[in-house]
């Protein structure tokens, strides 16, 4: 998080402590200063047609979403984030998972007519590897179903795709607190009730510092995004290009165009990412890994196991925005030698 | 493919309580000195392995066959692999 935001946080934490739904003097305040960082969230987020609310986590976005959309029977994708396939499993009645391609794309061919869904849920983009999903497609071939969109590591990233009711992401995404998973819904739905006690929030009042830091956040979002975006598309399929001419044995993951900019997942043979996360880190990269000796779960990701990816050797990177592309350059260098290292420590 | 259809290994690699890649090591060394085409299983029981030995497969033009029965009671699983000589020449090249 920047200066700007930490600053906004601190400010607000002084001046925004009380209950909004209290009609003395702090509380007055406190509403005040939601529905300011509300507005402004809206405005930077371009989400005009859309009432925002904000909850602690995508947990607790999810089972909100659901209490008021009707649920029975969900469609929702093999990649989806594991908060939001256990949400579906414990709410619906029924739930089709659509399988993924090798990129990690939902596969439409195996949506059947006759499933009838209630509920269509599917993120904009795999965090973990990238790949674009077919929201739009999705969208037309279940026509009139309400569709729940997980813009996780997409806002200031993508152009988001129109045909969502509801769509939910964190504001650590663009350089907010991680506290606040900023929920929208269509006006179309007509979730806010501005006379009731509940006025703009779901499942109880939003921790409103940090509510307000992540309104910071989105206002320093550059104004050229786009520009920024191209800039680390190009800087990954060059990132990919290098690894594939000089790491031998890489399963290069996700779709090579259609995918986040900024997000490059590979999975190396021969090396445990246990060792290639710890060499990094040393290195002062920070990487994430869905390999299972680096999941507190100890199995593998999801994520890859549906995909058919390699899951041992795997790494996650993520270029932040303003990146320096010398960075970039310096990690391509160590990605080289510390693969060739890890796999001499294993016995390769 | 059913596992009636998967014809019997010729060698057996035992990498049970052995963490990924070091099953895939296993595999990937016994490929380098194989002669002809043999059937290859590997006994593992790393959650990775499952999918990680279909993907080394795939990358390294080797034929995944698919899991049969562990032949005795120490648990894990059994996956079978078909080398084929271009595989052999892959794994060689890499493995250096």
């Amino acid at each position: 998080m920047g200066e700007s935001v930490r600053a906004a946080w601190s400010a607000a934490a002084g001046l925004a402590w009380s209950d909004p739904a209290r009609l003395h003097h702090p509380g007055r305040t406190a509403s005040l200063v939601l529905d300011q960082a509300r507005a402004s969230l809206q405005a930077s987020l371009a989400l005009a047609d859309a009432d925002i609310f904000f909850t602690a986590s995508t947990a607790s976005a999810l089972t909100a979403i659901f209490e008021r959309l009707p649920h029975r029977v969900v469609v929702t994708g093999a990649v989806e984030t594991q908060i939001t396939l256990d949400t579906a499993a414990l709410q619906a009645s029924t739930v089709h998972v659509l399988p993924v391609t090798g990129t990690g794309a939902v596969d439409l061919s195996t949506l059947d007519p006759s499933w009838q869904p209630q509920l269509a849920v599917l993120q904009v983009a795999n965090a973990e590897v990238g790949t674009v999903q077919p929201v739009e497609d999705l969208s037309r071939q279940l026509a009139g179903v309400p569709m729940v969109c997980d813009a996780t590591a997409c806002l200031g990233r993508i152009v988001l795709p129109k045909s969502w009711s509801v769509l939910f992401a964190s504001a650590r995404d663009f350089g907010g607190p991680a506290g606040v998973t900023i929920v929208a819904a269509r006006k179309s739905l007509g979730w806010s009730a501005p006379s009731a006690s509940e006025r703009g929030w779901l499942g109880g009042f939003p921790d409103i510092p940090a509510v307000a830091a992540a309104a910071i956040a989105a206002e320093s979002l550059p104004a050229a995004w786009q520009a920024e975006a191209s800039r680390a598309h190009q800087a990954i399929a060059d990132l990919r290009q290098r690894i594939s001419d000089r790491i031998p044995d890489v399963d290069l993951v996700g779709d090579p165009e259609h995918r986040l900019p900024h997000v490059l997942t590979f999975s190396a043979l021969y090396c445990p990412g246990e060792a290639l996360v710890s060499e990094l880190d040393r290195a002062g990269i920070f990487v994430a890994s869905g390999s299972a000796c680096t999941a507190d779960t100890r199995r593998p990701s999801h994520v890859l196991a549906a995909m058919g990816a390699l899951t041992g050797g795997n790494l996650r990177i993520s270029l932040p925005l303003g990146f320096d592309s010398q960075d970039v350059d310096r990690l391509a260098e160590l990605l080289v030698d510390t693969i060739a290292k890890v796999r001499a420590d294993v016995g390769y | 493919m059913s596992a009636t259809e998967i014809p019997e290994p010729q060698v057996w690699l035992d990498e049970r309580g052995r963490p990924c890649p070091l099953p895939v090591i296993a595999m990937a060394k016994a490929a380098k000195s194989a002669h002809g085409s043999p059937v290859i299983a590997v006994l593992a029981d790393d959650p990775g392995a499952r999918y990680d030995i279909p993907a080394w497969c795939r990358m390294i033009g080797a034929t995944y066959l698919g899991e049969i029965s562990v032949p005795d009671d120490k648990g894990g699983s059994a996956y079978v692999v078909q080398i084929s000589e271009s595989a052999q020449t892959d794994a060689s090249k890499s493995i250096g």
